[in-house]
């Protein structure tokens, strides 16, 4: 367990004391965000928006809570046989699901077998091998090798792909199941009524409910009434849409509006840490970047400052390591430092001249005839953002970078081809297990950087096998070590949640890897 | 007349054939993976290959075609890769917003555009014709999202007169047409400043015939010459534009539908191009293909109406 973790947890629940009101029961409270969900079947879509409404909607055996260890849910207990191969869990046998029918193992097994089968995103279950039902209210996991992944990947966590849906519904629907609202039936805290497709969707307190997540104070049903999830794309217009109180809640705020809505009356914005993951990448199968010291020297130009205040509007935390340091298998901040580079155009200069790019005509430097011009290949906003500082930065030091904006279904094409000589990269991160993305398994995506080295796949292999948790830890801080000391990327600054409410809301709490999460001890006066 | 309906019917055939095999072919050709995105990610080659094999991807190009097309007379436009919803639903469900908007905004903009050409032609060369003109030039230069978020600004945020943005309920209930309103008169904007210059031009030389002088001279009231004899003719070119703008508003819908969130079908459409989901992008744009085409037959049947020489040649 991480300090830094612990003492998160308690400064979360100590604000959640400090304004201790005594909630109102009833109302609604309308939330926005710049997507709509898809498809509602857990497992199905990666969408975040399918996230954060299966969050509500579903709930897994386990969950993962904001110390980042696993609270019971639908599973009152779960134990590992001492060869680490079975993983049993007992369920509750009061949970019923929103059409009123109980939950069993059968229930369970169902979606299992399905997301190990049909989903896409069954990687997720590699290690699962089969799942057995022991009697109604046991289920035995059987594991193809001994980890202590496969809890992580099980666990209702951001991805919530492991919230049991009802498996009579799931049959009766087939295809359909997740997508028409009368489909969908799971045991969360709210249920589904209405859902108009970009619009809204519109769901409704279960009032049966009583098996909530032990980290928050209410376990019981919801305060609210409704709660409405609404698509507003355009940022500007979401900020408008809380300057009217026509909403109540925008878990996405724009950036430029942030500072200006959080001055108005009636409106707090607030600001937590988030595990995100930002990143430059160097394509390593390009000579250029094959030599440390050009990585290096690159790290070394750029003023992450400027990025903070820059790009993000000064809504982000400067990264101490590669791996947010509030998870798990992050090296210890000052013992990370010295493997860090710190702004130092001098330094950068110095160590191009010594990797033989000498400065040039136009002030750009040179190699054998070979002129320093990488390519960037980006594809959002903030993204181009952080580019255009890159670029400026590294034309100090005699660096024509070029910037290659393109949708992100051609930046993947890109990823995949390994058509880039630099890239930015983003991502959220529960688990240090995304140390994957550096592996050879992981070529040709999602190891952008095309990176392979045999101690990091020394290391991920021991990470997914270790039944040691102190072991795991230290392959994940060891991995961060090598790629932060080796410069195989430049880890960025760390985006936040930000989020924009009117003040008659109370109870909105958030997590640095979930957000908002489950929404239970939300009210509105 | 009916030949002309059966004529302008059969013609539609390989318009929208035609439009099956581009459709197909450019959302083929352009770079992006939508087995990638499906994947997530995290997602390793392996997935993206397995989920390519799934959804019939690594088939030879032809074969795709062919199924598509069979599955289309069958009246089967196929799922999303991404939803797994009939994309039929899918459309039925954003199409009337769409549909709704544009006709809104093609009937503001001929009204207006009409009444507004119409005076200047009429009092040209007066102020009135001066500032009805420059206030067209306004009209056609300022983009859309700019007249969408000044609107919103100005009568949402500042005189709370409407609804930022959204839709609720139906056209019978009082409550839908102001979530109308603002988005209206942004996507009716620029179509306004066209009809008005267009309207103003083809009256212009429209007065200037012979025939118009001939009723002048015949001594007929002046609103008889201008409204009955020059108006009358003037409006075919204008009849030909707004069946075009109406095309051009349904797909062009889409910066309003964004700046006002509504569920419209332009939205839905560029969200499923980006994230390259095949099935939606074929039959949403072969729908408003048949809608276009559809619009512009109705507009040859207007032409029978306003010129006789169509309607009996």
């Amino acid at each position: 367990m991480n300090i830094k973790r612990v003492i998160l947890a308690l400064l979360l629940l100590a604000s959640m004391f400090a304004f201790a009101q005594e909630p109102k029961t009833g109302g609604t409270v309308i939330v926005a965000t710049d997507r709509i969900p898809t498809n509602l079947h857990p497992g199905r879509s990666t969408a975040l928006p399918d996230l954060a409404l299966n969050m509500l909607i579903y709930d897994g055996l386990i969950i993962t809570g904001p110390d980042g260890s696993f609270h019971p849910m639908l599973a009152h207990s779960w134990e590992g046989s001492d060869d680490g191969l079975t993983w049993t869990f007992h369920l509750r046998d009061d949970v019923t699901f929103h059409s009123g029918n109980p939950l069993t193992a059968y229930d369970v097994k169902t979606h299992f077998d399905m997301w190990q089968n049909d989903f896409p995103t069954r990687a997720k279950l590699a290690s699962l091998d089969s799942t057995e039902i022991v009697d109604d209210h046991t289920v035995r996991f059987h594991l193809k090798t001994p980890n202590l992944v496969f809890l992580s990947m099980i666990s209702q966590t951001e991805w919530g792909y492991g919230g049991i849906p009802e498996a009579a519904a799931v049959a009766e629907w087939g295809d359909d199941y997740g997508i028409v609202p009368a489909s969908i039936s799971g045991t969360g805290p709210f249920r589904m009524v209405e859902w108009t497709r970009d619009q809204q969707a519109v769901l409704e307190r279960n009032p049966d409910y009583a098996w909530g997540a032990p980290f928050y104070e209410n376990t019981g049903p919801v305060h609210v009434d409704r709660l409405i999830y609404r698509s507003i794309p355009e940022g500007a217009a979401r900020s408008a849409a809380l300057e009217l109180g026509e909403i109540h809640v925008d878990i996405a705020v724009n950036l430029q509006d942030a500072e200006r809505i959080a001055s108005l009356p009636g409106i707090n914005v607030l600001r937590q840490s988030r595990t995100s993951i930002n990143q430059i990448v160097f394509n390593h199968d390009k000579e250029m970047f094959q030599d440390e010291r050009v990585r290096r020297a690159i790290t070394h130009a750029i003023n992450q400052q400027d990025l903070v205040d820059g790009a993000w509007y000064g809504y982000a935390e400067l990264a101490t390591g590669m791996w947010h340091n509030s998870i798990d298998g992050a090296t210890p901040d000052d013992e990370i430092a010295p493997f860090m580079a710190d702004y130092d155009p001098e330094r950068a200069a110095e160590l191009l001249d010594e990797a033989g790019w000498t400065v040039g005509s136009g002030g750009i430097r040179e190699k054998d005839g070979q002129r320093m011009a990488p390519t960037m290949w980006v594809y959002t906003d903030i993204s181009e953002r952080v580019a255009v500082i890159v670029q400026a930065y590294l034309r100090q030091v005699g660096i024509d970078l070029s910037i290659r904006r393109v949708e992100q279904a051609a930046w993947n094409d890109t990823m995949a081809a390994g058509g880039h000589d630099m890239a930015y990269v983003d991502g959220s991160h529960t688990t240090a297990d995304i140390s994957y993305w550096y592996t050879e398994a992981a070529l040709p995506t999602p190891n952008r950087t095309k990176w392979v080295d045999p101690r990091t796949e020394e290391l991920y292999a021991l990470s997914q096998t270790t039944t040691d948790p102190a072991e795991r830890t230290r392959a994940f801080q060891e991995i961060e070590q090598i790629l932060v000391g080796e410069s195989v990327m430049i880890p960025l600054p760390h985006h936040q949640w930000l989020v924009g409410s009117r003040d008659n809301v109370h109870g909105l709490t958030f997590d640095a890897v979930h957000g908002l999460f489950k929404f239970q001890d939300i009210w509105v006066d | 007349m009916l030949q002309l309906i059966s004529q302008r019917v059969l013609m539609a055939i390989p318009v929208l054939l035609g439009v099956t095999i581009l459709v197909f072919l450019m959302i083929h050709f352009i770079p992006g993976d939508p087995a990638r995105i499906i994947a997530g990610h995290e997602a390793s080659e392996e997935q993206v290959q397995a989920i390519r094999t799934e959804l019939g991807l690594n088939d030879p190009l032809h074969e795709q075609y062919f199924r598509y097309m069979t599955g289309i007379f069958k009246g089967d436009l196929g799922r999303s890769l991404h939803s797994r919803r009939p994309v039929i639903e899918d459309i039925r469900e954003r199409f009337p917003i769409t549909i709704q908007l544009a006709t809104l905004a093609v009937i503001v903009a001929s009204v207006t555009g009409i009444v507004v050409g119409v005076v200047s032609a009429v009092r040209r060369y007066t102020w009135v014709d001066h500032v009805s003109m420059l206030g067209a030039l306004v009209g056609i230069s300022m983009p859309v999202f700019l007249i969408g978020f000044l609107l919103m600004w100005l009568f949402a945020l500042e005189l709370q007169l409407f609804p930022s943005g959204g839709v609720r309920g139906t056209p019978l209930e009082a409550s839908w047409w102001r979530y109308m309103v603002l988005p209206v008169i942004t996507l009716a904007w620029t179509s306004t400043g066209l009809i008005a210059r267009l309207t103003r031009s083809s009256m212009l030389e429209s007065i200037g015939q012979d025939y118009v002088r001939t009723a002048w001279a015949k001594g007929l009231a002046p609103n008889k010459v201008n409204y009955k004899h020059a108006l009358r003719n003037s409006l075919i070119p204008v009849t030909t534009f707004v069946g075009l703008e109406f095309g051009f508003l349904l797909g062009g819908a889409v910066v309003t539908e964004t700046i006002f969130s509504l569920p419209g079908l332009g939205r839905f459409v560029v969200h499923s191009i980006q994230s390259r989901d095949y099935p939606v992008i074929q039959a949403s744009i072969l729908f408003m293909a048949v809608v276009f085409v559809f619009i512009n037959l109705l507009v040859d049947i207007l032409y029978g109406f306003l010129d006789p020489r169509i309607r009996y040649s």
